[in-house]
Order: structure tokens, then C-alpha cells, then sequence
């Protein structure tokens, strides 16, 4: 942007704001203190993803083996086979750092996972329902309310032990739990959005009712859906963990944060460290991406993160 | 282990424990021909029972697995905290001396064997239920009709039962079909109940029998309240009130032993009996148990069917290092399928850790590759199940038999163990009689059919051997039975298990049994 365009703008309101300039250059300077905290809060997520991706390619996890001979060794304790064991080992003598990346990438994949189809489920339920109204919507959001008033991990619970345990399970679970939010959101955006000039135009255009819906109405609603997404990706996460702590989540041989957290809880006063650390893990990463979604959502809506 | 129960004064001693020293003597007599024997009364003359006590103080208890009813008739019979909790409610006609295979009087005064298939049961008189109400002959045949009819997980050792019948109020008369050497272990877990109230619905839910404890409130759960009964036969116990409280969690109660919220727990994994080693308020009591753990192998499927391939599962096993770390102190090395506690122990020689042979017995029985099979299992079976579990899966994995996890809920698992669903099955079990016949007979015969393994040869040994009355030949045939169920390798038995209690300073004369504890014997002083 040049300096002109704002002297232009003072210009043609006579009489109107004198202070304009000032206020357009307080909220350019805004955003981008939006974009810097977006991206300070960015760092912390890239590398969860980096170490969740390239992590278990460089310590591998061998969920057979174990050595009993190494069992309960403490962080920095050096192994019978002359390797460190940085974080440790646990009561079976597997090294918790192999667990913990494991852990990293499981919750990753469990939580995009979960989100992707919760979203596309949230998306397919919520325009529709905005769209038409009526009946469909009357509907769609009875049945969401229905299943709000139901405490979520509750439910989720419910479904996994039918379906037992595997991470798809854990996906398929965590996205029945999770839809109605992004349906909402997607709802609300979709009825602003057909009273607009631009619908009533496609419309008096001609334009059939999936054109309207896939050109004009669906891209709008997909960045509030990419804030809602972040946020609940923390949930999620976090979702996935308390049900592998239950044991309803991943099977034994997938070491999910919760799991390892559930598997160390009777040596807490012996050998800390094999919940704590997952522990810490899961909070670090459950803080940041909440952060990152909140300053995501600020960055992407200015006005509504200020009122 | 077992003389660390000291027990106190001979003033503070009660009858079973007095009786138990006697048994420590007249075991060494009879003890090895009970079976045809008589126990008559005077061998217990009433002037040397201590002089009675008042029950005096609270005990607190904290199982290791939740108390599942208080029925000890029903289906649930076998679960070992139902057994813990009732063991104190109701009375055995007999109970067995904690030190050796011998029986002591208890309901019954004494028993004889008039021809050898019937067995008659002289009742004490003068024992009443906690009602009120006398206990009579017609009690023990409703208990002993009742277990059979629920078809509980004790009603296979009645197998053999004709009849039982009461021709008076003090006498009763147990019919066989067969002669039935078992028969003491198995009326040791009979419990007496009262004919006239046991079929009330909800009567299991505060029932009333006629041991030292009375029930004063149960709740599913969490807490069980028993007080001690002022009109119980024997001598008082030697606590006013003893509650169960259900903690499930191990780590909780450690420290709600350690805080004194409870007095005494058992079932801790080792490395929580080192958090409460050397803590001045705490001491610990050990004794080898009944309880073991073993995976069977389902001799119905590929490629189990082959006796080499048992055996190279056998041999995969390091059961030498798994007793020394991850059973520390609370299991030992087995030399058979049976505990070496139980009657009938007779120890084998040990599948000693051997990957390469095993993988050679692989090769021979044509699997040179390995192959892959699921073993189902159900965690809370016992101390350190889980690491035990994953330890065993590496092991085999090392020599190529690629095993998966198959843990599931106790319905589940008990669901599949029992239609023989399974490729492998860990579990931890008890021989609740300390007999061999309870464990043997009743899991490996053909007729059995637990495992999918038959062998006509074994049938034949253990129906034999539960028919022979006379102990000694009994002895000598269960130690056939074990040489051919252990070199065949039907099941693989790595650990049994050291019960270690731990208890709070100023718990008195609690006794150390290999079967589940019993606590009237226990006194406060605080």
C-alpha cells in the first residue's frame, strides 16, 4: 500500500473522520503484530509436526522388544548395551524417548485426522442446513443439539468400547464427537451468507443451487472453519489422550501419550519420569496449537477478535 | 516365611490358630492318611482352648481385586476376593492347617469313610447362624445342593457327587459315585449358609452365615463391614470391626497404608514393596502361594497340535531373568504345572533358556520361519501382568513366533477362554483346594476340554488318582500326571507367585497361609 490511497480517502469525506490516516495506520500496525504473534506461536506447532513426522524415522519404536535388564533406569542412565537412555526407560525397560516420538506422531495423525473429517462432516451437515433452512435445518441442528447436551468424552467412550481399540477406531470416535461444532459454525456463516447481494445475483443469474452452494458459499465458510479447526485440534489431542489413558484408545502397541501416562501411573513414586514426561509433552503441545488457533483466529478476523 | 506370623501369646491365640499348632504336631502323624482316617473330638480337649477375649479395634483391608458379590456358592465362587471377604462370614466343614495338606475340624467334629463311597460328616452342635438360628445337617446339604445347582466354577469338583443327605441334625452323608479321594479339599471350600433363607432374593447381598464375622453393610465398590460375632462357637476374633475398603489402585494404596487409612494390603509388584521397604510404620510378611502364572496353548489349532512347537515355546522363554527383575521378590522359578505348595507337587525337569533349540524345534515341526498367533488375556489378573505379558511376547518374537496382544475385558476374555477361542491364553490362577485334583483333573482331562489337549493315558491317571483314597498312591499318580502334562508342555508355567503382605506397626498375629488370608486371627494394638 502507498501513502496516497489513505490521503485520497480523507480527501472525499469532507467533513467526515480527520483522524482516518492515523486509525488506518493503528490497524495496519495491528495486523501485523497479528502476524508476528501468529507466527512466534507458529513455531512451537512446526515443530511438533517436524518431530511427530521425522521423529520415529530416527529413534524407531519396537513395540515387541523389551529389556528387562534396563527397567526403571532414569533419565540420562546409561543402558546395558553402553546407549543413554535421555528420558529414560519404562517398567519393561523400553526407552521413553522412542515412545514419546511415537506418541508425537500418533497424536498428530489422530488429531488432523479427526478434524479433517469432522470438518468435511460439520461442512456437509452445516450448509445445507444453512442454505435451505426449514425442515433440513430444523433437522440437522436438533440432532446436534441432542448430542451437545451429551457430555462428549462420555460419548466417546461409549463408541470405542463397541468398536474397540485401533487408531482408526480412535479417529472414527473422536470425529462422531466432534462434527456438531463444525456444522455450527459452518451453519451460521452459510445463513449470512445467502442474503447476501453476490448469492442473490448468482441466483438471479441463474445459477443452479450446487453452483451457488460449491462457488460462492463454501469458500467463504472455509476460514472460519480453518479457526474452529485449530482449536479443536488441541481438544482432540487432548480427547485422544484421556481415552488411551481409559484404554479405549490406541492398542498397546501404539504408544499414544495417554497410554504411556496410563502404563506409568503405578511408579509414580518410584520412576517419575515415565508419566511425567508424556505428560509435559501433551501439555506443551495442547498449549501451543490453543494458542496459535486463538492468535490464527484474531489474524483472520480482526473485528471479531476485538469486539 | 510362615513361622514369621509369630501369632502372640498363646492368651492372644485363637482356636484355629491353636489348632493350627496341634496340626503342626498330628499332620506329622496322620497327616498323610486323613482321607480314611477319623478326627475324633478329644484330640481337641476344650480345657486347652485359651480364655476367650474381647474383640477390641478396627483392622481396615484394601484387597487387590474388587469384591465382586458374597455370594461363595454362586458363579462367582473362584474370584479370590469374594473368597477373602466371605472366608470370615461363613464356616467350612473342614479347613486346611496353613502349613501342609492336612484338614482340621471346623463345622464338622469329626468324618469317617464307612465304605468308600460314602463319607459321613459329624456336625459340632451348638454352632448357630448369625440370626439366631441353629445350624443343623439339613444347612450343609442345601450349601453343598446350591453350589451344585448354580453350576459355579466349583461345581466340576462335585462330578462325582450321588447324594448328599442329613439323617439328623448333627449328622451328614455325602454319597460318590466313584470313590472320591478329593473330598476334604473340596468341602474346605464349601461354604454353610442357611437352607431356610438362602434362595430369599437379596439375601446374598448381607448374608448371614455362622463364622466370626457378622455383616453390618455392604456396599458394591466400596466398603464391606463386618463386626465380630458375640455368639460365634468358637473364641472371639480378635478385632471389634473389620472393614474392606476398595482402592483400586495400587499406588493409592500404598499410600493409604502408608497415611493409616488402611492396615493391611497384599499384591503389590515389587517395586512398590520397595517403596514401603524400611518405612518404620510398615512391616512385611511373606509366604509362597497357590497362585501362579501360565499360558496354555490351544492344542485344537495349528500349529499347537504339535508337541515341538509347545515345547520351543517353552524353551524361547528367559524365565530365570523375568523371576529375577520383573518378579522380584514376588515369584519364583516353576518346576511344574502345579505350584509347588499344592498337594501333588512333584517337581520336572526345567525348559532351560534355550532360543536356539527352540528355534530348531520350530524348524523341525516345519515352521522354520516362525509363524504369527494371538494370545488372549485380561490385565488385573495378578502382579506385574502386564510387563510379565510383554516380556513373554518378546521373547518369542526373538526366536520368530510373532505373537499379537489380544488383551481384553474379564467378560470377554472369559467368554473366549472358554469356548476355547484363543491361540494362547496368559492367565494367573489358583488351585483354591491346594490339591492337585483342583487343578489338574479339572482343567486337563479330555472330558475337561480346557486347553483342546486329549491324551487317554492322562485321563486315565487323574480319574484314578481322585478315585484312590489312600494319599501316598494319590501322591505318587498326580506326579505322573504332572511329568506328562510339563515334558508335553500343554501349557508353559513360568512364575508362581510369593504373596507379600504388608501391614501397619501394632497388626498382631495375622497368619500366613498360601491360600487366601483369613483375618480372625489378627488383633490391634495401637
Amino acid at each position: 500500500m502507498t501513502a496516497r490511497a489513505p490521503g485520497a480517502a480523507v480527501a472525499r469525506s469532507a467533513g467526515g473522520w480527520p483522524d482516518q490516516t492515523t486509525w488506518q495506520a493503528a490497524q495496519r500496525r495491528r495486523q501485523r503484530r497479528r502476524a508476528w504473534r501468529l507466527a512466534a506461536w507458529g513455531v512451537p506447532v512446526a515443530l511438533f509436526v517436524v518431530v511427530a513426522v521425522v521423529g520415529p524415522i530416527l529413534a524407531p519404536y519396537d513395540p515387541v522388544t523389551v529389556r528387562l535388564a534396563d527397567r526403571l533406569e532414569p533419565p540420562g542412565a546409561v543402558l546395558h548395551d553402553g546407549t543413554r537412555a535421555w528420558l529414560g526407560t519404562d517398567q519393561v525397560g523400553k526407552d521413553l524417548v522412542a515412545q514419546v516420538l511415537q506418541g508425537a506422531r500418533i497424536s498428530l495423525l489422530v488429531g488432523v485426522a479427526t478434524v479433517a473429517v469432522a470438518g468435511l462432516i460439520g461442512l456437509a451437515a452445516g450448509v445445507p442446513a444453512g442454505y435451505f433452512g426449514g425442515g433440513i435445518d430444523g433437522l440437522l441442528m436438533r440432532v446436534a443439539d441432542l448430542q451437545l447436551a451429551f457430555p462428549s468424552l462420555l460419548l466417546a467412550i461409549l463408541i470405542a468400547a463397541v468398536l474397540g481399540r485401533s487408531v482408526t477406531n480412535v479417529i472414527i470416535t473422536l470425529s462422531v464427537t466432534r462434527w456438531v461444532t463444525f456444522a455450527r459454525v459452518t451453519r451460521a456463516t452459510t445463513l449470512a451468507m445467502r442474503e447476501r447481494e453476490f448469492v442473490t445475483a448468482a441466483r438471479a443469474t441463474g445459477a443452479s443451487t450446487r453452483r451457488i452452494m460449491s462457488r460462492h458459499i463454501v469458500p467463504l465458510t472455509v476460514t472460519p472453519l480453518v479457526v474452529v479447526a485449530t482449536v479443536e485440534l488441541g481438544l482432540v489431542i487432548l480427547a485422544e489422550a484421556s481415552l488411551s489413558f481409559l484404554g479405549l484408545g490406541t492398542p498397546p502397541d501404539h504408544p499414544s501419550w495417554g497410554l504411556v501416562i496410563a502404563n506409568g501411573r503405578n511408579y509414580l513414586t518410584t520412576a517419575w519420569w515415565i508419566s511425567t514426561i508424556p505428560g509435559i509433552a501433551l501439555s506443551l503441545v495442547i498449549l501451543a496449537v490453543g494458542l496459535f488457533g486463538d492468535q490464527l483466529n484474531e489474524y483472520l478476523n480482526p473485528k471479531a477478535a476485538s469486539a | 516365611m510362615a513361622t514369621a506370623s509369630g501369632g502372640g501369646t498363646l492368651r492372644g491365640m485363637t482356636r484355629r490358630a491353636w489348632l493350627r499348632g496341634t496340626a503342626a504336631v498330628a499332620g506329622g502323624i496322620i497327616g498323610t492318611r486323613w482321607g480314611g482316617g477319623t478326627w475324633p473330638e478329644a484330640a481337641l480337649p476344650a480345657s486347652a482352648a485359651p480364655a476367650s477375649r474381647t474383640p477390641a479395634g478396627t483392622l481396615t483391608v484394601s484387597l487387590p481385586a474388587r469384591i465382586v458379590g458374597l455370594d461363595p456358592l454362586g458363579t462367582q465362587a473362584a474370584e479370590e476376593s469374594l473368597r477373602t471377604a466371605t472366608a470370615g462370614i461363613f464356616d467350612t466343614l473342614v479347613v486346611r492347617s496353613p502349613r501342609s495338606a492336612t484338614y482340621l475340624p471346623s463345622l464338622a467334629t469329626k468324618w469317617e469313610t464307612p465304605d468308600p463311597l460314602t463319607w459321613t460328616f459329624t456336625l459340632r452342635p451348638g454352632a448357630k447362624f448369625h440370626d439366631g438360628s441353629a445350624l443343623a445337617a439339613a444347612d450343609v446339604k442345601a450349601s453343598l445342593q446350591r453350589l451344585v445347582a448354580l453350576k459355579g466354577p466349583y461345581a466340576p469338583l462335585w462330578i462325582a457327587l450321588d447324594t448328599v443327605d442329613a439323617p439328623n441334625d448333627t449328622t451328614v452323608r455325602i454319597k460318590t459315585k466313584t470313590p472320591f479321594g478329593a473330598m476334604l479339599p473340596n468341602v474346605s471350600l464349601l461354604s454353610i449358609a442357611p437352607a431356610a433363607k438362602m434362595d430369599q432374593p437379596g439375601f446374598f447381598t448381607k448374608p448371614i452365615g455362622s463364622g466370626p464375622f457378622r455383616v453390618v453393610s455392604y456396599q458394591p465398590d466400596a466398603e464391606l463391614v463386618l463386626e465380630a460375632n458375640p455368639g460365634y462357637w468358637g473364641p472371639a476374633p480378635g478385632v471389634k470391626t473389620l472393614r474392606f475398603k476398595d482402592i483400586p489402585e495400587v499406588a493409592a494404596r500404598v499410600t493409604a497404608l502408608i497415611t493409616g487409612e488402611i492396615d493391611l494390603t497384599f499384591g503389590l509388584p515389587p517395586d512398590q514393596i520397595t517403596a514401603v521397604q524400611g518405612h518404620k510404620d510398615i512391616r512385611l510378611m511373606s509366604t509362597p502361594s497357590f497362585r501362579y502364572y501360565m499360558v496354555w496353548m490351544n492344542c485344537k489349532r495349528a500349529p499347537f497340535p504339535d508337541a515341538r512347537v509347545r515345547q520351543a515355546m517353552a524353551y524361547a522363554l528367559d524365565v530365570d531373568t523375568i523371576v529375577s527383575t520383573l518378579m522380584k521378590g514376588i515369584g519364583r522359578r516353576m518346576t511344574a504345572p502345579i505350584p509347588s505348595t499344592a498337594f501333588g507337587y512333584a517337581p520336572q525337569r526345567a525348559f532351560a533358556y534355550d532360543p536356539a533349540k527352540a528355534k530348531q524345534l520350530l524348524a523341525a515341526a516345519g515352521h522354520p520361519n516362525g509363524f504369527d498367533c494371538t494370545m488372549i488375556w485380561n490385565p488385573d489378573s495378578g502382579p506385574q501382568d502386564r510387563e510379565l505379558a510383554q516380556a513373554l511376547l518378546s521373547y518369542w518374537n526373538a526366536v520368530g513366533i510373532r505373537v499379537r496382544d489380544g488383551q481384553a475385558e474379564r467378560p470377554q476374555w472369559l467368554d473366549k477362554l472358554l469356548k476355547l477361542d484363543w491361540d494362547l491364553n496368559f492367565q494367573s490362577n489358583g488351585d483354591a483346594t491346594g490339591d492337585a485334583d483342583f487343578v489338574l483333573r479339572r482343567l486337563y482331562t479330555t472330558q475337561a476340554n480346557r486347553t483342546g489337549y486329549s491324551n487317554p493315558q492322562l485321563d486315565q491317571i487323574l480319574n484314578a488318582a481322585v478315585e484312590t483314597v489312600e494319599q501316598p498312591r494319590r501322591k505318587l499318580l498326580y506326579a505322573q500326571a504332572c511329568e506328562i502334562i510339563w515334558d508335553q508342555a500343554v501349557g508353559v508355567y513360568p512364575v508362581e507367585l510369593i504373596q507379600t503382605y504388608a501391614l501397619r506397626q501394632g497388626i498382631e498375629g495375622f497368619v500366613l497361609t498360601p491360600n487366601y488370608p483369613t483375618f480372625e486371627s489378627v488383633t490391634v494394638r495401637r
